[in-house]
């Protein structure tokens, strides 16, 4: 039995390796993760930063841009009930095609950056001007000078934690009309 | 010598084994996780660098240049704007290019220096750069580039400019002996620059 005991120590030892390797495993995999999520989070940042540079070089509104030709700006009579309803107007189907910055509302699309798929949503609001604290979203076709941009980027590698389900990333810009 | 004890010393020595590598196996891979960070902070400083320049391209107080671009290449953008928003409304050249000058103070045979001009002061930047990728585009939003180099009569139809610069670690992490690997970060962003917009 003697020579047996050492295999019975033997058999321990590979139990403690075993689950020490199984820790290292997973140490390395969780470093893998935040690798690759830190590379792929900078990206989701600077896709949404893109977004909301290009909407904010458009006009401000689909009624305060120039006339076609002439290059003058065009200001409604009445100021904020002057402005157009939010999104794209006809004829405007794709990002090319905007002209002002609530074209983005409702706008999705699809990017490849380096192989990598990033799903962007946007949406336009019309927010309160005496609420610097909250911002409300204006409703029921109300309309004000402050428009907000709330792009979301999401990506199939950047999960919630212990789910299979996407997480989103939401930047909001808000633009006034008389800072524009 | 018993039948046992033979056994026990190929199942020790097969943990011995196990535990090397996985502490092979551990070591990499801080390395890797350490020097991801690092260069994570380099390309941050090149992003901050680029995104204090290119969105400023043909600013002027209460104007905008009326000539803007002096070189729009592939690799290489060269641009006017009062930078410093000095008051004397003094105009500097902005200039950003991948050198072919190789960095030698590396391992990494791919890294080049990357430069930035300002009226012809240079500041070198060597972290480790070995793409610095520029395109035009002539619409906001478009899925097609200008060609390159954008001819000066094509200047003013510029509107968005994307640049990608990848970048690589000095030394390589090294899987296995004679085997390469550095680490490599890639950012791309499309710029947006007011004074660009369509007059």
């Amino acid at each position: 039995m003697s020579g047996y005991v050492e295999v019975l120590y033997v058999m321990f030892a590979m139990v403690l390796v075993s689950v020490m390797v199984q820790n290292a495993n997973r140490v390395i995999q969780t470093n893998n993760v935040t690798m690759v999520e830190g590379q792929l989070e900078e990206q989701v940042v600077a896709v949404a930063q893109d977004i909301i540079a290009e909407a904010r070089a458009l006009d401000f509104d689909a009624n305060t841009v120039p006339g076609a030709g002439s290059g003058n700006s065009t200001v409604p009579v009445n100021i904020p009930d002057g402005f157009s309803s939010l999104g794209p107007g006809s004829g405007e189907n794709s990002r090319d095609d905007f002209n002002d910055f609530d074209d983005y509302d409702g706008w999705t699309e699809t990017i490849t950056i380096l192989g990598v798929e990033y799903n962007i949503s946007c949406e336009v609001d019309y927010v309160e001007t005496n609420d610097y604290s909250t911002f409300t979203t204006l409703s029921g076709g109300n309309k004000s000078t402050l428009k907000r941009l709330t792009v979301t980027v999401d990506n199939d590698f950047l999960k919630k934690n212990s789910s299979e389900e996407n997480k989103s990333y939401s930047f909001s810009f808000i633009r006034s009309y008389y800072a524009d | 010598m018993n039948f046992g004890i033979i056994i026990s010393y190929i199942v020790a020595g097969m943990l011995m084994i196990s535990i090397l590598t996985v502490s092979n196996s551990m070591s990499h891979n801080s390395s890797e996780l350490t020097t991801t960070q690092i260069k994570k902070l380099h390309g941050q400083s090149v992003q901050e660098m680029i995104s204090f320049d290119l969105p400023k391209i043909g600013y002027q107080q209460m104007t905008t240049l009326s000539t803007k671009f002096a070189t729009a290449d592939s690799s290489t953008i060269s641009f006017y704007s009062n930078l410093d928003n000095s008051d004397d409304e003094s105009v500097e050249q902005i200039t950003w290019t991948l050198t072919t000058t190789a960095d030698t103070e590396t391992d990494n045979p791919d890294d080049f220096i990357l430069r930035r001009t300002v009226d012809g002061t240079d500041t070198d930047i060597k972290m480790g750069v070995t793409d610095f990728d520029i395109r035009y585009y002539d619409e906001y939003g478009g899925n097609t580039p200008m060609a390159t180099p954008v001819s000066s009569g094509s200047f003013d139809d510029i509107r968005q400019i994307e640049i990608t610069v990848t970048m690589e670690s000095g030394y390589s992490v090294d899987t296995r002996p004679g085997v390469t690997n550095y680490i490599m970060s890639t950012w791309t962003k499309r710029f947006s620059p007011v004074n660009l917009r369509e007059e």
